[in-house]
């Protein structure tokens, strides 16, 4: 990481769709710290907004949020042929999280992580998919 | 409580219908009835009417026997719905707790994330030797641990038991054995009685020892300090006569008697119910049984409840044997 950024590789840029607060921040540090760009958006309807700007190398989308929640926000940005990778993430809700998750990934996410997780599996999926 | 007002229906119905059989006896005292049909079958004896008065007096008699067999089928049915809807309401319940139970993990999983992601990276930002980098590993590991107990929950109320392991019974016992007789204070005898060659069943050990280790916690639960026993009786049986609604088959048969003060026909109703707990709060969280039952059915068993108040509980489960592999 600090080798590719000293070859003055640009900075990878994150966009973070999630509606709890703690997790947003939580997750922005771990991916901040860890040398990327993080964009932020508490739901769907405005990660959509923001991932249509050109630049995302990934879209990290929580699966239940109000307004426009995970799948649909995940499929309007397949539609979009956004070249962006995706990875899902969910606490569950009714059934487990698993279910979701694999939803996700048949609606076309790259990878899925299951709430909690901590950074080194965040960071672990994160470089598999964009370095 | 629903058969005693069933009872009573009966013997008002027997009252009626002995009264009219007497009204009818009266009316027909006093008309002379019978008097009045000799005279007239003597009178007509050509036509043949007694064998006509005959006839009809008899009919009753394949009446009632349809009238039986009818209310004999009606009764079975009827039972067959009242089961049906107990285990609807059953299901029902536990939807219910379930999309709760989803609810709250959702909620408790995007809580721990901050802390266990952010405890772990300032986990790893200190030396080993500081002070703090203790504190914040058992923050970590609780967070960790928080995180196993609400997949736990999440996993129960959706319904998924995995089951590819498989256990052996007498070594699973053993253990199981070791760990009650430490749970189990003075004042309860526990006896654990089992059988030589009980082979294995599809079951985890752990689930095996979830199995027995619940209903006896309970059963010392409700002896409390009281003087009591326990008796846990493991053996193989083979089931070939549709016993307790029960496929033809090998089977382990788990009982657990305890002669403590039983339960409320209440309590009983709701033992299977997740979260249904008679201890107080912060003591149990109720999911003892409701787990029980949840690995008993997943393993293709049965498990039945008998109680009475003031006269102990017991515990009957059935798990089926895999079908016969090289052991004897």
């Amino acid at each position: 990481m600090q080798i590719s950024m000293g070859a003055g590789l640009k900075m990878k840029n994150i966009l973070l769709i999630d509606d709890d607060p703690l997790v947003l921040e939580s997750i922005s540090i771990m991916l901040v710290e860890n040398g990327y760009n993080v964009e932020t958006a508490t739901n769907g309807e405005l990660g959509l907004r923001k991932a249509a700007e050109p630049g995302f190398d990934l879209i990290i989308t929580d699966i239940l949020m109000p307004e426009k929640d995970g799948l649909e926000t995940l499929t309007e940005l397949k539609n979009a042929k956004n070249p962006a990778k995706v990875i899902a993430i969910s606490g569950g809700g009714r059934g487990s999280s698993i279910t979701y998750l694999k939803v996700a990934e048949v609606l076309g996410a790259d990878c899925s992580l299951a709430k909690p997780f901590s950074s080194s599996q965040l960071i672990t999926a994160v470089k598999h998919l964009i370095n | 409580m629903n058969s005693s007002k069933r009872k009573y229906i009966f013997n008002k119905d027997l009252v009626i219908a002995t009264s009219i059989l007497i009204i009818i006896f009266i009316l027909f005292h006093f008309l002379d009835a019978f008097e009045g049909i000799y005279k007239l079958t003597r009178e007509y004896e050509h036509l043949e009417l007694d064998e006509y008065v005959l006839l009809i007096l008899s009919i009753p008699i394949p009446l009632a026997w349809m009238t039986y067999r009818k209310s004999r089928e009606a009764k079975k049915e009827f039972d067959q719905r009242i089961a049906l809807e107990q285990t609807l309401a059953r299901l029902h319940r536990m939807e219910a707790l379930g999309t709760l139970a989803g609810g709250m993990a959702h909620e408790l999983n995007n809580q721990l994330l901050p802390i266990i992601s952010m405890s772990e990276m300032l986990r790893n930002g200190v030396v080993e030797d500081d002070p703090n980098y203790r504190k914040l590993e058992l923050i970590f590991i609780a967070a960790t641990n928080a995180k196993q107990t609400v997949s736990r929950v999440l996993e129960f109320s959706s319904g998924t038991v995995t089951n590819d392991e498989t256990s052996d019974v007498a070594k699973t016992l053993d253990d199981t054995k070791e760990m009650l007789e430490v749970a189990c204070p003075e004042n309860i005898g526990l006896h654990l009685n089992m059988e030589q060659h009980l082979g294995h069943l599809n079951i985890a050990s752990d689930d095996l020892q979830s199995i027995i280790v619940n209903p006896v916690v309970n059963a010392i639960n409700a002896i409390g300090k009281d003087v009591g026993s326990i008796i846990v009786d493991v053996s193989a049986v083979n089931i070939d006569n549709g016993r307790d609604d029960l496929d033809t088959g090998k089977y382990i048969k788990i009982v657990i008697r305890d002669n403590g003060p039983g339960m409320s026909s209440e309590t009983a109703e709701r033992i299977f119910d997740p979260f249904f707990t008679t201890k107080a709060v912060g003591e149990g969280v109720g999911l003892g049984m409701a787990i029980v039952y949840r690995l008993v059915k997943s393993a293709g068993g049965k498990l039945f409840v008998s109680t009475e108040q003031n006269k102990g509980c017991h515990v009957t489960i059935y798990i089926p044997k895999p079908p016969l592999t090289c052991e004897a």
